[in-house]
C-alpha cells in the first residue's frame, strides 16, 4: 500500500509540474495584463504542430523546440497587439469571449492545416524507467516503485523553467517592470514603465511556457488539435490554487493538484474494488475530480488558495 | 402586452414558414433546430445578458434536461409532454445547485467554474452505463412521427417561452438582474437580495436550458453527451452575442446563424465552422457589441444614409429661393424679407433656417426680415459655433441691413443669441420676443445624448424624429420635411458645438436696467424647455411678459402660426407702442 501511494505522489508530480508550468502561464499573462486566456492550451497546441512541422523537415528536435517557442512569443505578442488592446477598456465578459473566439480559431486552423491524424512526437529525453524496491519491512509484497525516466527529466526541466521565471521576475529589469505592471497600471507608468511593453511580455513568455508544456505533453498525447485542452482546464485549476496572484502559488497549486489528482484516483480504485463496481473506470473520472476541486476551491476560497481577498468597488 | 402581439406574429411566420416547406423535411428539421436553440439561447441570455454571470457551461443544462426527459419516457414510460415539463424542473435544481457556488465568484472565476461544469456533466454522463456511455441514448420517442407537428409544437414551445420570458424581465426581477449585473454594490444598497436575484437567473435559465433540450432529444430522437460539450455551450455564447446581450427574441438570429452554418458546413467544410464561428465572436464582441440589430440600426443611421444627404444637400443649398445674400465680415448670410414698415428680425434657433419662419412673415404695418445665420441653411459656414460670435455676427447684420430699432424675435437658440445680443447692445432692440427659448442661465444636455445628436450629421431619419417631437402639432408633413432638408444644411461641427456652447452660456444678473417690452413665449407640450426655465427668464426682465399655450410644442410658429401671429401683433400693439 504504501508503494502504491509513494507511486502515486511520484506520479503526481510529474503530472503536476505541467500543469504547473501552464497555471503560471496563464497567471502570468491574467495578473500583468488583466486578462483570463482561454485560448491557452489552444496557443500552446499551435506552437507545438509548428515545431513538429519543423521537426518534419529538419529533423532536428532542438531547433524545432527552439524555434517553436519563437513562435509561440510571437504569437503571443501577436494576440496582444491585435486583439487586447482594442478589448483593453471593456468588460471581462467581452475579454473572455475574444479569447474564446480565438480558442476556436485555432482548433479549425489546426484542423485545416495538420488534419485529424494525430502525428507523433519525439521524446526529448530517452531513457529506460529506473524501478525501486523499498526496504522489505515496508515492502512485504515486494513491489518495485518505477520512476519513469523520461518523466523525472521532464519534471526538472519545468521545474528549472518555472525557476528560472521566478528568477526573471524578481531579478532583472523587465521582469521588474511585469511585477509592477500587475501591481498598479498607473502607478507603473508614473514611474517610466512601458505598460505596452510589459504587456507584450507577459503575453509572449505566457504563450511560449504553453508551447513548452506541449512539447513535454506531446510524446504521451500526440500531436493533435485537441492535446492541450484538458491541460488548459487542469492549469485553470493549478493557478485557482494559487489565487492568479503569485507565479510561485501557480505552480505549487499544480504540484498539489497532481498528487492529489492520483491519490484520489487511488482512493477511489479502492472504493470501486470494495463495493465491487466494475463498470466504472476511476481513470475516466480524472477529469471530473479536477474540476470538481476547482469548484470547491472557488466555493471556499472565491479568489484561490493563496489568494489575495478581493475588494468591492462601485 | 407588446411582447404577447410579438409571440404571436413569430407563431404566425413561423406556421407559415412551415406549411410552405411541409414537404422538406430536411428544411423542417433545421428550422426545428434553430427554434430549439433559440429557446436554450434565451436562457443564456437571462443569465449572462440581464443577470451578467457568463457561463460557458449552459450546455449541460440542456444535458440534463435531455437526458431527464429520455429516461423518464423510456423506462418509465411517462407522456412526452409531462417528461418535458419535468426536466425542465429537474435542469432548474441543477441551476439551484451550480448556482450557489456562484454567489461566491465574481467574472473569469465563474466562468472557469462554469466551463467545469459543463465539462464535469458531459464526462460523467458518458461514464455512467445507464445512460449508455459514450454511445449515448438512441431511439427516443418523438413528439410525432410527423416533422411538422414536432416543428409546431417546437414554435408553440418558443412563443409561450418569449412571453414569460419578457414578462419577467421587463417585470422587478429583470430590473434586479440588471442593477447586479451593472453595479452589484449599489444593488445591495438599494435593497436588492443579489443572492436570490443570482440563484432565480440560474434556475430560470436552466429551466429554458433543460426544456431546449427535451425538446432536443424528442425531436432528434438521439442524444450523446458529446453533443453538449464545450463547443455547445460556446456555440449559445455565439448565438447570443450575435443576437446581442440583453434581448430575448434578437437570439433568433444568432441561432439562424450557428445553426444555417452547422448545417451548411456539414459536408466536409467542418474545420472552417469553428473557424468562423470564433471569427463572429471576436468580430461581434468588437463591432457590435450590443448585437445584430442594434449593429444594423447603427450602421443605417451612421453610414448607410451619406450618399442622400449629400445629393440633398447639393440640391437644397442650389434651390433658388425667394430671398437675397448680404456679405457681413467675409460671410455670405442669406436672407428673406417682406412687407414694408418697422422691422421685425427672426432669428432661428438650433437646427433652424429661415423657413421656420416661412409661414409668420406677413405681419400687417412691418417689414419683417429671417435670416440663416452662418453655419446654418444657406449661409456660409464660419469655424465658430459660440453663442457669443453669433451675437456679434447678429449686429453686424442689423447693421448691414440698417435696420432702426427692430423687434427681433428668437427661437431656442435662437433666444440665447438674442438675450446675448441684448446683453451687449441693449439700446439696438424696441423690443425683444422669445419662442421657447433657452433660459439665461443656458441649457445643460446630458452627455448621453452627444452620441445621438452626433448622429443626426449622418442620419436624415433621425433628424426628421428629432424635429417632429419638437414641434408636435405640426401636421404639415411636406413643410416637415422641407425643415429637415435645411437642418441637414448645418455644418457638420456645430451639431456637437452649439449644445456645448449652450452648456457654458450665462447671462444671469446683465438686465436689471433692461427696460424694453420682453415677450415670452411658451408652449406647454415643450420637451426642452421647462416652465422653471421660462420662469427663470421672466424674472430676469424687468419689463416681461409671459404667454403660455396648451397644445403647442417646442416651435409654436410652425405648430400654429396665426396664433403666433395674433400674440405677437397683440403684444406689439399693447406694449410697444
Amino acid at each position: 500500500m504504501l508503494v502504491r501511494i509513494l507511486q502515486s505522489i511520484i506520479f503526481g508530480l510529474f503530472s503536476g509540474s505541467l500543469y504547473g508550468i501552464i497555471g503560471l502561464g496563464l497567471s502570468l499573462i491574467y495578473r500583468t495584463t488583466g486578462v483570463m486566456n482561454f485560448a491557452h492550451g489552444n496557443s500552446g497546441m499551435i506552437g507545438v504542430f509548428v515545431g513538429w512541422t519543423i521537426l518534419a523537415l529538419t529533423k532536428n528536435l532542438f531547433l524545432s523546440i527552439f524555434l517553436g517557442l519563437i513562435f509561440g512569443a510571437i504569437l503571443g505578442i501577436f494576440m496582444d497587439k491585435i486583439l487586447m488592446k482594442k478589448v483593453k477598456g471593456l468588460s471581462h465578459s467581452s475579454m473572455l469571449i475574444i479569447t474564446l473566439g480565438v480558442l476556436l480559431i485555432f482548433e479549425g486552423i489546426a484542423l485545416i492545416i495538420w488534419g485529424t491524424q494525430p502525428l507523433l512526437f519525439k521524446d526529448i529525453f530517452s531513457f529506460p524507467p529506473k524501478l525501486i524496491y523499498l526496504p522489505q519491512k515496508l515492502n512485504p509484497n515486494n513491489f518495485p516503485l518505477i520512476i519513469p525516466t523520461n518523466d523525472f527529466a521532464n519534471f526538472l526541466v519545468a521545474v528549472s523553467l518555472s525557476i528560472l521565471i521566478i528568477l526573471f521576475s524578481r531579478l532583472t529589469k523587465p521582469g521588474l517592470a511585469l511585477i509592477a505592471r500587475s501591481e498598479d497600471e498607473i502607478g507603473a507608468k508614473v514611474v517610466g514603465i512601458n505598460v505596452n511593453f510589459a504587456d507584450s511580455l507577459a503575453w509572449a513568455l505566457g504563450i511560449s511556457t504553453a508551447v513548452f508544456a506541449g512539447f513535454l505533453v506531446a510524446p504521451k498525447t500526440t500531436v493533435n488539435p485537441i492535446m492541450l485542452v484538458n491541460f488548459q482546464l487542469y492549469g485553470f485549476t493549478a493557478a485557482v490554487f494559487g489565487g492568479f496572484s503569485s507565479f510561485i502559488g501557480a505552480f505549487a497549486g499544480g504540484l498539489i493538484l497532481g498528487v492529489l489528482e492520483k491519490i484520489v484516483i487511488l482512493v477511489l480504485d479502492q472504493l470501486f474494488t470494495k463495493l465491487g463496481i466494475s463498470t466504472i473506470n476511476s481513470v475516466d473520472l480524472q477529469l471530473s475530480i479536477i474540476l470538481l476541486i476547482i469548484i470547491i476551491t472557488l466555493i471556499i476560497k472565491p479568489t484561490g488558495i493563496f489568494g489575495a481577498k478581493f475588494k468591492g468597488k462601485v | 402586452m407588446s411582447w404577447i402581439k410579438n409571440s404571436i406574429i413569430y407563431f404566425i411566420i413561423g406556421i407559415i414558414l412551415g406549411l410552405i416547406f411541409i414537404n422538406q423535411s430536411f428544411i423542417l428539421i433545421i428550422l426545428t433546430q434553430i427554434i430549439i436553440f433559440t429557446i436554450a439561447a434565451m436562457g443564456l441570455n437571462i443569465l449572462t445578458g440581464y443577470a451578467g454571470q457568463v457561463s460557458i457551461g449552459n450546455a449541460a443544462f440542456m444535458s440534463i434536461g435531455a437526458y431527464t426527459s429520455a429516461i423518464l419516457s423510456m423506462k418509465l414510460g411517462f407522456p412526452i409532454y409531462t417528461t418535458i415539463l419535468i426536466s425542465g424542473i429537474f435542469a432548474s435544481i441543477f441551476g439551484l445547485i451550480i448556482g450557489f457556488p456562484s454567489l461566491r465568484m465574481k467574472g473569469f472565476y465563474l466562468a472557469i467554474a462554469t466551463m467545469a461544469f459543463g465539462v464535469v456533466i458531459e464526462q460523467l454522463i458518458s461514464v455512467m452505463p445507464y445512460f449508455g456511455a459514450h454511445d449515448g441514448i438512441r431511439s427516443i420517442p418523438k413528439i410525432s412521427s410527423s416533422e411538422f407537428y414536432s416543428y409546431l409544437t417546437v414554435l408553440f414551445v418558443f412563443s409561450i417561452s418569449l412571453i414569460i420570458l419578457k414578462n419577467i424581465v421587463e417585470g422587478p426581477s429583470g430590473i434586479k438582474w440588471k442593477m447586479v449585473r451593472d453595479q452589484e454594490i449599489v444593488a445591495i444598497s438599494f435593497g436588492t437580495n443579489t443572492s436570490l436575484s443570482k440563484l432565480s437567473a440560474f434556475m430560470i435559465s436552466a429551466f429554458f436550458s433543460g426544456i431546449a433540450g427535451a425538446l432536443y432529444a424528442h425531436c432528434v430522437g438521439y442524444i450523446r453527451a458529446s453533443d453538449f460539450g464545450l463547443s455547445r455551450s460556446l456555440d449559445l455564447l455565439a448565438m447570443i452575442m450575435i443576437g446581442g446581450l440583453a434581448s430575448l427574441d434578437e437570439s433568433l438570429a444568432g441561432a439562424i446563424i450557428i445553426i444555417g452554418l452547422r448545417f451548411f458546413f456539414s459536408r466536409g467544410f467542418g474545420p472552417w465552422l469553428s473557424v468562423i464561428i470564433g471569427l463572429l465572436l471576436i468580430f461581434f464582441t468588437l463591432f457590435f457589441p450590443q448585437g445584430i440589430s442594434w449593429g444594423l440600426i447603427t450602421v443605417y443611421h451612421k453610414y448607410l444614409q451619406r450618399p442622400y444627404i449629400a445629393i440633398i444637400k447639393y440640391f437644397q443649398r442650389r434651390k433658388i429661393m425667394d430671398g437675397k445674400f448680404i456679405e457681413v465680415d467675409g460671410l455670405k448670410i442669406f436672407y428673406v424679407e417682406k412687407g414694408e414698415g418697422e422691422a421685425i428680425l427672426y432669428i432661428h434657433g438650433n437646427t433652424g433656417s429661415s423657413r421656420w419662419w416661412k409661414k409668420v412673415m406677413d405681419i400687417p404695418n412691418h417689414k419683417v426680415y429671417a435670416v440663416d445665420l452662418p453655419n446654418f441653411g444657406r449661409s456660409s459656414h464660419m469655424n465658430t459655433a459660440e453663442i457669443d460670435d453669433y451675437s456679434n455676427i447678429l449686429k453686424k447684420i442689423i447693421d448691414k441691413l440698417a435696420l432702426i430699432s427692430p423687434i427681433i424675435v428668437g427661437h431656442s437658440l435662437g433666444g440665447a443669441i438674442v438675450i446675448s445680443f441684448i446683453s451687449k447692445f441693449p439700446n439696438v432692440p424696441k423690443a425683444v420676443v422669445l419662442v421657447d427659448s433657452s433660459s439665461v442661465t443656458g441649457l445643460k444636455t446630458p452627455e448621453e445624448h452627444y452620441p445621438i445628436i452626433e448622429m443626426y450629421k449622418t442620419s436624415r431619419d433621425l433628424m426628421y424624429k428629432a424635429l417632429s417631437a419638437i414641434a408636435p402639432e405640426l401636421k404639415d408633413y411636406g413643410y416637415l420635411n422641407e425643415l429637415t432638408d435645411d437642418a441637414m444644411l448645418m455644418a457638420p461641427f456645430s451639431y456637437t458645438a452649439h449644445p456645448r456652447s449652450l452648456e457654458k452660456f450665462n447671462c444671469k444678473g446683465k438686465f436689471t436696467n433692461f427696460t424694453k417690452p420682453v415677450l415670452i413665449m411658451w408652449g406647454k407640450k415643450d420637451i426642452i424647455i421647462t416652465k422653471d426655465m421660462v420662469e427663470e427668464t421672466k424674472n430676469e426682465f424687468p419689463n416681461s411678459y409671459l404667454v403660455e399655450f396648451d397644445n403647442i410644442g417646442h416651435s409654436i410658429m410652425v405648430e400654429d402660426p396665426e396664433l403666433f401671429k395674433d400674440q405677437l401683433l397683440k403684444f406689439i400693439n399693447e406694449k410697444v407702442k
